[in-house]
Formats: C-alpha cells, sequence, structure tokens
C-alpha cells in the first residue's frame, strides 16, 4: 500500500472553484472558472499568472498529442482551442444542430479525437440537446470537427479519462439527483470510436463520487473524490483498471475537484479554490502531452 | 497491466469440501464452522491439523466465544441461536420472534452486556419464515433465559455484523445475493437505551459481491471479507476505517472468502475461511487483532 502523503498550498486558496490542472511541459495550467480565467503555475518559482482572460466559465483543460490546448467551456457552450494571443476558437458547439448545454470536462485520443461531458441543466438554464452525455468532436480532413454522441445512459457525466491502450473510457457518472448514481464506469472503445456497454467499476452510493481524474503511468485511475456532507471526506481515491480501490488519501480541501501528476508530485484543485501538491508520491502521470 | 499492489503470503492451513465459515479464537487454537457438514472443526497450531471438535452443528455458522467460555453459534439449519459449553448439553437462546422461528441466522456479535445481535438472512433458499431479514439481538434476563428484539427493519438480507468497542455503534453487512443489487456496509448508532439511529451507508459494492463476514483489528479498523471472480475487483480483503474510508485492499487467492479473525499468541495472524473451503492464514498482513473483550 501507498504511504500517507502530505498536501502543502502551492498558491493561496483562491475561493472560488479552481479545475482543468494540464501540464504543458513547463507550468501548469488550471482553471478558476467563476472568474472567467485561465493561470499558469510554475512549481520552479511558486508563481502563478493569468494566462488567458474571458474564458467563458472553461472548466475541464487538455492538450492533443501536437500539444495544441482544449477547454471545455462551459457557460460558451462549446469546446474551445486556445492560441497564445488569440481568441478562443470554436472546436464544437452543437451536436446535430442543436446547442451543447455545458462541456464539464474532456480527454483526447491519439488520433485527436476529444471526448468530453455535456451537462444539462449545470450552467446555462436555456436548453440545447435535451440529455446529458459524453460527446466526441472528431476531426475531419479539413480541419473542422464534428460533434458524435457517445453515450446514451449518462445523467450527469463529470470526468472522463482513456486507460493506457485507449481501449477503455473510464467517465464519472456524478449525479445527485434522487435516485441517481455516483458511480465509475468503464466504457469499452470501439474502433470506430463509439463506446460499448459499461462495466460498473465503483459505486460511491449516496456519497460524492468522482469529479477529475487523471492516469498514472502504471495505468491506475486518480481520482477526486468525496465531500465534507456525508461519507469519508475529501479524499484521492486510486483505483484499478477493475475497479479495485488501492489507495486512499484524504485531501485538506473538502471538495477535490482535478488532479495531474508533475513528475511524482501530484497538483490538486478543489471547489474552494485551492491548488494543493502532494509531493513524492511514488506515482508518475501517463499524459498524451507533452 | 498495473501489478497487483499487495504483498500478503496466505498459507493454507486447511480445506474442506465446501463452505467454512465462522473462525473463532479459542486461545490455543482455531475453531471454524464447515457448514454444509454440520461440523465445528479446530485446528491445532501445535500439530497443523484439523480434527471434529463438534457434530450436529445444525447448519452452524457464525461464533462467537464470550470471556466465560461459552460458544455461541448461529444455527442456520435450526433456525436458531445456541449455547455451546463442551461437555453440556446445547442449549437453544432464541429460536423465534414472536413466536416465528427464525430464517437461517447467519452470524453474531456480542456486546459487554451479555447481549447476542444476529443476522437472519435467507440466503439458503427455504420458503422465508419470517418475511422480513433483519437484525435481532437476544437479551439476557434475569431467569437465565434471552428475549429476542427486532433492531433493524430497512435491511434487504444482512450477513456480517460488528459491535464497536465503545458499543455505540452497530455495523452490519447488508448483502443480498443476485445481480447489480448493491451490497452495502451500513452502520446505525446504538442510543442509551438500546434502540438504533438511522442507517448510515459506508461503502457500497456496485455489482459486486458484497460483505459476507468482518471482525474488528486493534485499530478500531473493520477488517472484511468481499467480492468474487463473478463480477467486479474479485474476492479481496477490504480494511476499512468506520467512516467508510477504504484503507486497504489484498486479493484473496481463493474465491468467495466468508469471513476473518485474528488469532494466534500474539493476535496478528489473520485466518480466513472460503465459500470454496479453504482455511487461510495470513502472518504478514501488517494488521494484528486483538482478544475477545
Amino acid at each position: 500500500m501507498s504511504g500517507e502523503w502530505t498536501f502543502q498550498d502551492a498558491l493561496p486558496v483562491i475561493g472560488s472553484i479552481t479545475e482543468g490542472n494540464a501540464w504543458d511541459g513547463s507550468r501548469l495550467l488550471f482553471t478558476n472558472i467563476a472568474m472567467n480565467r485561465l493561470l499558469a503555475y510554475d512549481p520552479d518559482t511558486g508563481t502563478v499568472v493569468t494566462e488567458r482572460s474571458g474564458t467563458n466559465a472553461a472548466n475541464g483543460l487538455n492538450f492533443d498529442r501536437e500539444g495544441r490546448l482544449f477547454a471545455c467551456e462551459g457557460a460558451g457552450r462549446r469546446i474551445a482551442r486556445y492560441e497564445d494571443g488569440q481568441p478562443g476558437i470554436t472546436v464544437v458547439d452543437r451536436l446535430n444542430g442543436k446547442r451543447l448545454n455545458g462541456p464539464n470536462d474532456l480527454a483526447i485520443d491519439p488520433h485527436g479525437r476529444i471526448y468530453f461531458s455535456d451537462r444539462i441543466n449545470d450552467v446555462s438554464p436555456e436548453m440545447g440537446i435535451e440529455f446529458s452525455a459524453i460527446i466526441s468532436a472528431d476531426p475531419q480532413p479539413d480541419g473542422s470537427y464534428v460533434a458524435v454522441q457517445r453515450t446514451f445512459d449518462s445523467t450527469m457525466p463529470n470526468g472522463l479519462l482513456f486507460s493506457v491502450d485507449y481501449r477503455t473510457l473510464y467517465v464519472a457518472e456524478s449525479d445527485y439527483g434522487a435516485g441517481r448514481f455516483r458511480q465509475l464506469r468503464g466504457y469499452p472503445v470501439n474502433s470506430d470510436g463509439s463506446l460499448g456497454d459499461y462495466e460498473l467499476l465503483h459505486d460511491f452510493g449516496p456519497h460524492r463520487g468522482i469529479d477529475g481524474m487523471t492516469l498514472s503511468s502504471d495505468g491506475l485511475i486518480v481520482a477526486c473524490t468525496g465531500w465534507e456532507v456525508s461519507g469519508p471526506g475529501g479524499m484521492i481515491t486510486v483505483f484499478e483498471p477493475n475497479g479495485r480501490i488501492v489507495a486512499t488519501h484524504p485531501t485538506p480541501c473538502q471538495r477535490p475537484t482535478n488532479c495531474t501528476f508533475v513528475g511524482e508530485d501530484l497538483y490538486v484543485t478543489s471547489i474552494e479554490g485551492h491548488l494543493l501538491v502532494a509531493r513524492d508520491t511514488g506515482m508518475t502521470g501517463h499524459l498524451l502531452y507533452p | 497491466m498495473p501489478r497487483p499492489v499487495d504483498d500478503w503470503t496466505y498459507e493454507t492451513i486447511a480445506e474442506r469440501d465446501s463452505l467454512t465459515e465462522g473462525p473463532v479464537w479459542d486461545g490455543s487454537g482455531l475453531l471454524y464452522s464447515h457448514c454444509a457438514a454440520d461440523l465445528t472443526m479446530r485446528w491445532d497450531p501445535e500439530t497443523g491439523e484439523s480434527s471434529v471438535w463438534r457434530e450436529d452443528t445444525g447448519g452452524g455458522n457464525g461464533m462467537a466465544l464470550d470471556r466465560d467460555g461459552r460458544l455461541f453459534v448461529c444455527e442456520g439449519k435450526n433456525r436458531r441461536i445456541t449455547e455451546y459449553v463442551a461437555g453440556e448439553p446445547t442449549r437453544t437462546i432464541v429460536d423465534n420472534w414472536q413466536g416465528v422461528p427464525f430464517n437461517e441466522p447467519n452470524d453474531l456479535a456480542l456486546d459487554l452486556r451479555g447481549r447476542i445481535w444476529f443476522t437472519d438472512p435467507n440466503y439458503g433458499g427455504r420458503p422465508l419464515s419470517i418475511p422480513s431479514e433483519q437484525v435481532y439481538r437476544a437479551d439476557p434476563q434475569p431467569d437465565g433465559g434471552y428475549t429476542a428484539a427486532r433492531m433493524t427493519e430497512d435491511l434487504r438480507r444482512p450477513n456480517g455484523i460488528l459491535i464497536s468497542s465503545n458499543q455505540d455503534r452497530l455495523f452490519v453487512a447488508d448483502s443480498p445475493s443476485g445481480e447489480k443489487v448493491h451490497p452495502r456496509l451500513v452502520t446505525y448508532a446504538i442510543h442509551d437505551d438500546g434502540s438504533l439511529g438511522e442507517q448510515i451507508v459506508l461503502h457500497d459494492f456496485g455489482w459486486g459481491r458484497g460483505i459476507d463476514g468482518m471482525c474488528w483489528d486493534a485499530d478500531g479498523n473493520i477488517v472484511a471479507t468481499a467480492g468474487s471472480h463473478r463480477y467486479g475487483p474479485g474476492p479481496m480483503i477490504y480494511v476499512f476505517a468506520t467512516n467508510g474510508r477504504v484503507l486497504e485492499t489484498h486479493p484473496t487467492p481463493s474465491d468467495m472468502p466468508t469471513n476473518c479473525l485474528f488469532g494466534g499468541p500474539g493476535y496478528d495472524e489473520l485466518f480466513i475461511t472460503y465459500g470454496t473451503g479453504q482455511v487461510h492464514r495470513v502472518r504478514d498482513s501488517g494488521l494484528r487483532g486483538r482478544p475477545t473483550p
């Protein structure tokens, strides 16, 4: 079993939700959703700068294989690509002609397909498509993207993550409505990008399920879970691909939102606005980029 | 794929041809149930052998030894809780609730007031006797007899059961059998008047097999047997904090672990029984139990 982790504040608590941690090779990017900004933290100097403003409640961030940065803009109701010094470029904002509702988090495969969670009644009250789902934005030869619905059984999907071999898409189903589920699901990924029937890897019962998650280099799922309302509290929960919990690490924040590795250090954001770091975790991340 | 993060060494100390259960450390050896054969076996660490210790146990399953050396047994087949003292006839503690025979008493926990908390599920497939599978408590009376009270109404199929060392919490494995039934580890506050508070869910096993038996370790954590190869992450020993945090998991080499208990001279040997009939000993768990209070 892993030893205990000690979390420290990499930065003073911001006071509103932080999310979307993504490592660009030298800086840790993360979003501050309510403040519509993307921040960049330099672990060498311990300094942070505002990298981008007016991000339309950008939430999840991720890089594709070429190092292009994509964001889930919840209030912008789109997947956007961010290029230095330019306004965000719309990747997809519709599915079958109807507007997306609230993109939350994303995972990108080596073909450049961007799988993202889109949630009804989350950020925007005005309904676009009539359901919540995992949707993929598939790149076309002309450089455009086409959105394709990929799950048909999601009611409030949140974090998502590919396995090391990209043959499984892990999806956090995190619906807090009565009679709904907080679960970690594993969907087999077919060669055409469609998903098969999910396997239930873990059920959180009545407690807070997974928000964001990241993959370790040995294929473990490192997930942000828990809350102060019920259950064992805010936690980094480490799962094997079969759903076995191999370690749990309580966090000093009440509700961790997302996490990513920089070397052996795990950076964690939170509802309260933390950027926490657990050093020397004994694990490293598996990233498509850098 | 990732390496199994495990490290325990499982030593087979006994093997029966069907389900073993009810491990009890008697101070120098291990008693365990061979349920279908109506036998209580005793494994002697001196010889490394098991021998028949008691016959005609009535489907004896969960067992507990009190400090006076009385052995309490869940006799599933006989629908009752009994007391056995070596050399004396078996005595019935309780065999009915409000005049109706129990279903299939499965596992039990003793509290410090001599009360016997037990689960009454119906795994065996017989028609239900009492049409609800719940937790009961047998309370000793001044005349030496016991009365049975039903303590829960909201369980589906209770199995393993524990009382916290300070006597203020009940932990129950609510483990219905079947597909996608969401077995759970739940807890209730035990009030001073003996009644229970609301059910709180500590862990949900989703589509997998839930907890069968469980025991305390010396740190006050719950060591539980759960899981199977049929669905989910497989057969496993779980260590839970009492708030439901999963502290450790250890895959077992045999399927369907049914119960576990610390024994040995230092109470640092973990004994595990299985649906497949094995009894394992783990001496390098890094965990430790404590003697019967």
